[in-house]
């Protein structure tokens, strides 16, 4: 999706709160990446960058949400979700909360619908 | 979790290999973070003295509750989740609210934000990745790099932004 509409869209990874560092309330240490949650701004940088470079998508810009979380409560994102920003300033698609309604098919049909591009074939 | 979900936005297989990079060994176990990190004495447990982060992490570590951080306790991380405050009990609401937050709506103009950005660290043995800070070597000034940041409502006229919120873990 990044290859396909990265001219036309401006892409951002929002870097936000752990899901399931080995500290928090739930923690998951097996089968991912074992990191803690981060007291500092430039811990959460340093673990975006392992992710960043770990997951193989460091040419997709990053951005680090604040220590306070504010973004990541003001846009109900934890533990992940999707938008679309449309070119007027307004929010055209807000995602289901993730992981089970976190749906990359949707926020490429909506990315197609603000392109004036015609429905995926797959959809 | 990103990883599943960001591969399905991302690049094509050879463009994901192509972008790894040789990366600092990762700690094989959670005891080994923990252990490596905190543990000024080397005697193979952590006390509360030597856990520098604030107290409701140190109990949920603690599962044992024995007021120290030993490997049997990371031994029992996982699973069911632990409510967070006092083990056992909830957490005490706040006595003050919080200021309500106004949260993002669709078909509604999007809270703008100004968040700094990931860059990689131009110089070799600075962390690999930064916001654009830098500490001072001792005996030096901090370099005056300015964080760069991004404004959303930068984009307002020119581009639509798609923005992927998530974390590692």
């Amino acid at each position: 999706m990044y290859e396909a509409y990265g001219k036309d869209v401006q892409f951002f990874i929002v870097y936000i709160a752990e899901a399931h560092a080995l500290d928090s309330a739930w923690p998951i240490l097996r089968g991912g990446p074992l990191l803690e949650e981060p007291a500092t701004l430039e811990e959460r940088i340093s673990h975006a960058g392992k992710c960043v470079e770990g997951l193989g998508i460091a040419r997709i810009p990053a951005l680090v949400d604040g220590i306070d979380d504010k973004v990541m409560k003001t846009y109900e994102a934890w533990p992940d979700r999707l938008y679309l920003v449309g070119k007027d300033g307004k929010i055209s698609y807000k995602g289901g909360k993730g992981p089970f309604n976190f749906s990359p098919d949707e926020l490429d049909a909506e990315i197609r619908k603000e392109l004036g591009l015609p429905a995926s074939i797959d959809t | 979790m990103l990883t599943a979900t960001l591969i399905l936005l991302a690049l094509p297989q050879d463009a994901v290999d192509g972008a790894k990079v040789k990366q600092e060994p990762a700690p094989k176990t959670a005891w080994e973070l923990l252990v490596t990190k905190y543990d000024a004495d080397h005697d193979g447990k952590i006390t509360r003295a030597e856990y520098s982060k604030e107290d409701k992490y140190f109990l949920r570590l603690d599962r044992d509750e024995d007021g120290v951080l030993t490997e049997a306790d990371a031994k029992l991380l996982g699973g069911r989740p632990k409510r967070s405050g006092q083990r056992g009990k909830p957490a005490p609401k706040p006595k003050v609210e919080a200021a309500k937050i106004v949260v993002a709506k669709a078909g509604e103009v999007a809270p703008d934000f100004e968040l700094v950005a990931l860059q990689p660290a131009k110089k070799a043995g600075t962390s690999k990745y930064s916001g654009g800070t830098k500490k001072a070597a001792p005996g030096k000034a901090v370099s005056k790099i300015k964080p760069k940041k991004v404004k959303l409502s930068s984009f307002t006229g020119k581009k639509p932004v798609a923005l992927i919120f998530g974390s590692y873990t």
